[in-house]
């Protein structure tokens, strides 16, 4: 009964729409995903499983992802880099076409991805999840060939094994300093969860040792709860430097090794400098950012207003409450995924209720979370319901802290099996 | 091939999730953009408690509990009468409607 209820709904709101319907007129529909990451391998399994009739291409640049999230843990010596590598046999078993390649640019008129390797191809709607590109004139001095010297480590792999070979060479007495960036960037609490992860590996191998938080801002993501943390668990270790007290790095010297700010020069053992951020340049490249350095979405739709027939998840949005965390573009791609097949066959997608959780680990038994429930408002933004956004609890007992780790733990096995199989 | 029929080979649950939704509504339009928009409900729940809610490690299966379990938990959490962590503020998000169909389609996951 309810198929019948559900083919005469499909055929009343079809015939109420004016979209254009031309997968459906040549046969299967096609759609393109750019980006293989948190945002692009969520939204090519599930549309696979929203809809089994859509071909799917997913390109992506790397034949394996590592993930950002725990990569902190890699840095404190709690992961493996093997642990946190992802292969996509599990999406190509979803019926995804996995191309490992570069997509180099985008004909939105011909609707069709240029590949590095050569080929093109067609969609009838593309899905960006390209991530952020690392801005890094943002600070005078640093370059891709000085952060092979000052790794930034914020796009996981070769630089996070990078910054892990710095921590285990450099002296017992160092200090290890950590540039963080001014707000939008990826990961509001990556800076200071990574301060955590770097002061439990000190507090075993090189317990002299310090680390200092060079910021561009003045407060930041959990801030009460990683300052409780620090206190508690590395007293004396780990020193956040404020914008206001001349915290903002504006020059380093990959050579020298030296990192300045407006009132000292340091010469640290260790040194992460994490530059701002923007979308990446697949979606610059066709002002899907309007300038903007992100860009902005339909919010239902997830659709460019730039660009018809293009949407974009991740990092790479304009997402108004929701932060930049793999779990706000995992919950993104799903929304996208139901966004996209109804809209290619030619229903009205529906306002959907994104979750994000970002836990952050401040040793191997003491976490703490963030979290929020958000929908789109009447500005086109995802904005948090109201009473449905907060944190853990100052002074919880460290039973909670240690259940929150676990929770952590939990977390990453099951929104990595949900995007990997 | 309909949207409901799609659901239920791709997802054994969505179906009767959808159903839940579906009842108290009269026109077919409304009640497929509800049924559309109740699976992205589960489906966000998922990132944290695994496919079908059957996750692996310290964070709660959801799949198989009944729906009063599921729901009366949503409930307390949102209230604040029953302790925990990230669940007290997420459950804030969800009317009492959506927290029962919520339950409803975790409770018929096999
Ligand atoms: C240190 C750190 C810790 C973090 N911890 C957490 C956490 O605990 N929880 C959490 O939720 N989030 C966390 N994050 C944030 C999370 O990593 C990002 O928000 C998430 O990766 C965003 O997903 P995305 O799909 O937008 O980008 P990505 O996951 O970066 O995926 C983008 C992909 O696109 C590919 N790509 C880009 N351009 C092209 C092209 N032209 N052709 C082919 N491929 C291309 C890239 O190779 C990449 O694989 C953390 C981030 C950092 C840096």
């Amino acid at each position: 009964m309810s198929a019948r209820i559900s083919r005469r709904a499909v055929l009343a709101v079809a015939a109420a729409l004016p979209l254009a319907r031309p997968a459906l007129a040549q046969g299967r529909a096609r759609v393109v995903i750019i980006g293989g990451g948190f945002g692009g391998a969520s939204a090519a399994r599930w549309l696979r499983r929203v809809d089994p009739a859509i071909d799917v291409t997913l390109v992506e640049r790397n034949p394996r992802f590592v993930t950002c999230p725990f990569s902190n843990l890699m840095l404190g010596g709690l992961r493996t880099m093997q642990s946190i590598s992802f292969g996509y046999d599990q999406v190509r078993a979803a019926g995804v076409t996995v191309a490992i390649d570069t997509a180099i640019a985008i004909d939105p008129t011909a609707r069709n991805v240029r590949l590095a390797g050569g080929s093109t191809l067609p969609y009838d709607r593309l899905i960006l999840s390209p991530g952020v590109q690392l801005n890094y004139a943002g600070i005078a001095g640093y370059s891709e060939e000085a952060a092979e010297i000052m790794p930034h480590a914020w796009q996981a792999g070769p630089q996070t094994e990078l910054l892990r070979r710095q921590l285990e060479a450099m002296p017992d007495g160092g200090l290890v300093v950590i540039a963080a960036p001014d707000n939008p960037y990826r990961c509001p609490p990556g800076p200071y969860e990574r301060a955590s992860m770097i002061a439990w590996y000190l507090k075993q191998a090189k317990p002299r040792s310090k680390v200092m938080i060079l910021d561009a801002k003045d407060s930041f993501s959990k801030q009460p709860l990683f300052m409780e943390a620090w206190k508690t668990l590395y007293p004396g270790m780990v020193e956040w430097v404020s914008k206001s007290n001349s915290g903002r790095v504006t020059r380093v010297d990959a050579k020298s090794g030296k990192v300045t700010t407006d009132f000292e020069d340091l010469s640290p053992a260790v040194a992460n400098i994490i530059p701002p951020q923007r979308a990446g340049q697949i979606a610059i490249a066709l002002g899907l950012d309007q300038g903007k350095g992100f860009c902005p979405i339909d919010p239902v739709s997830f659709e460019s207003p730039a660009q018809r027939n293009i949407h974009l998840v991740g990092d790479a949005i304009i997402a108004g409450g929701m932060p930049k965390s793999g779990f706000s573009a995992n919950s993104q791609a799903k929304a996208c995924a139901h966004a996209v097949a109804d809209m290619l066959a030619g229903r009205a997608p529906a306002p959907a209720t994104l979750i994000n959780t970002c836990y952050s680990t401040a040793a191997p038994d003491y976490g703490f979370s963030i979290g929020g429930v958000y929908r789109p408002n009447d500005q086109g933004i995802f904005a948090e319901i109201p009473g449905a956004a907060g944190t853990s609890p100052l002074g919880a007992p460290r039973e909670t802290r240690a259940a929150e780790a676990a929770y952590a733990e939990s977390w990453y096995s099951n929104i990595t099996a949900d995007m990997f199989g | 091939m309909t949207r409901q029929f799609r659901a239920r080979t791709g997802w054994p649950c969505a179906a009767g999730f959808a159903l839940v939704l579906c009842l108290p509504t009269h026109a077919g339009a409304q009640s497929l953009q509800a049924s559309t928009q109740a699976a992205t409900f589960a489906e966000s729940c998922m990132s944290c408690h695994g496919l079908n809610g059957k996750g692996q490690g310290a964070i709660p299966q959801l799949a198989g509990k009944t729906q009063e379990s599921l729901q009366g938990a949503m409930t307390e959490f949102a209230s604040g009468a029953r302790p925990g962590t990230i669940m007290r503020i997420i459950a804030k998000g969800y009317t009492p409607e959506q927290a029962a169909a919520l339950g409803a389609y975790f409770a018929q996951v096999r």
